[in-house]
């Protein structure tokens, strides 16, 4: 493998740890969130302003401040939409994994609510993810679809995911389709390492991951912003839904044989 | 032609097409998949209220 090495200005090298501080306060927010409940009026709404505002300025960075790719040109900007949404989803449909493991083991309706969440936007991103993908095929490939492995992959995570939410809409009692839907959420996350690891285990037109010793800085900086912007977004729609999953659920085990409703278990 | 890598497929494909139609599809889905999505949440938290 080629790597290239490059030097910048000592106020460029400055400039390229901005993600890093950033994805570092996006973390410790997410962080006082989870662990600090009364703290939840105001982080989710930090998180808001900050994901906003980071993702006004991320067509400026990936659309005109980045160099172009050296063998794709132009169409290599796709990388800044399309793998942070790909990391997003598969984020959110790991979230629904131990959501999914929780509500099985504690039985809690705040297990329960965040799987539908983390699902439902998971999915969101996974398919945006996808579609990205697919647009960055068709000059790059030749074709907007191929059934190679990686893409094979995504594909049926999109569909499993699809159906869990589908399972969730046609199950009326929520103790059985809480109780249902973890079984299904399980047994659904055992595509996502296949699908992280589709493009080392075969042969695939996809590019396997890069790091950060073979990609230009400038490239890695813009990639780490985009993701940032989009994982404070990711956690802003997670926490949004699951309030609307709790509402609905506290509606619905309003009777006493029922398990605690949202706020009582948590 | 026969090209001797997929790279350089990709590199004659990419100046051929030129790309920026893609790209410009590729920001517009997700700028209004964001939008909507978040339009969405907006108005079921507010029924919810």
């Amino acid at each position: 493998m080629r790597h290239w090495t490059l030097t910048y200005s000592s106020q460029t090298q400055a400039l390229l740890w901005l993600p890093m501080i950033l994805l570092a306060l996006v973390l410790a927010l997410i962080g006082v969130h989870v662990f600090d409940p009364k703290a939840r009026r105001w982080t989710w709404k930090a998180l808001a302003v900050i994901g906003v505002g980071m993702a006004v300025g991320q067509p400026f960075l990936a659309l005109s401040w980045v160099p172009p790719e050296k063998y794709m040109g132009d169409t290599g900007r796709i990388l800044y939409v399309h793998v942070p949404q790909v990391w997003m989803a598969l984020i959110a449909l790991t979230l629904n994994f131990g959501a999914s493991l929780a509500f099985l083991l504690k039985k809690s309706w705040v297990s329960d609510a965040l799987a539908e969440a983390s699902a439902e936007v998971g999915v969101l991103f996974g398919a945006v993810g996808v579609t990205l993908g697919a647009l960055w095929a068709k000059p790059t490939w030749g074709a907007y679809w191929t059934w190679d492995a990686r893409l094979t992959t995504a594909a049926i995570l999109l569909v499993v995911y699809s159906g869990y939410l589908a399972l969730r809409k046609f199950i009326e009692d929520p103790e059985k389709r809480a109780t249902w839907s973890a079984v299904v959420g399980i047994f659904a996350a055992v595509d996502i390492p296949v699908l992280w690891f589709s493009v080392k285990w075969w042969r695939s037109m996809h590019q396997t991951q890069s790091n950060p010793s073979t990609v230009d800085p400038l490239m890695t900086a813009v990639l780490r912003y985009s993701a940032t912007a989009f994982l404070a977004l990711l956690a802003v729609f997670i926490y949004q839904r699951f309030l609307v999953a709790s509402a609905k659920r506290n509606e619905e085990v309003a009777l006493p044989e029922a398990l605690p409703a949202v706020g009582g278990t948590p | 032609m026969n090209f001797p890598s997929p790279i350089l497929a990709a590199d004659y494909v990419g100046h051929v097409v030129g790309g920026w139609e893609y790209v410009q599809g590729a920001y517009g889905l997700t700028l209004v998949a964001l939008l909507a999505y978040g339009a969405y949440l907006f108005n079921a938290r507010k029924d919810r209220s």
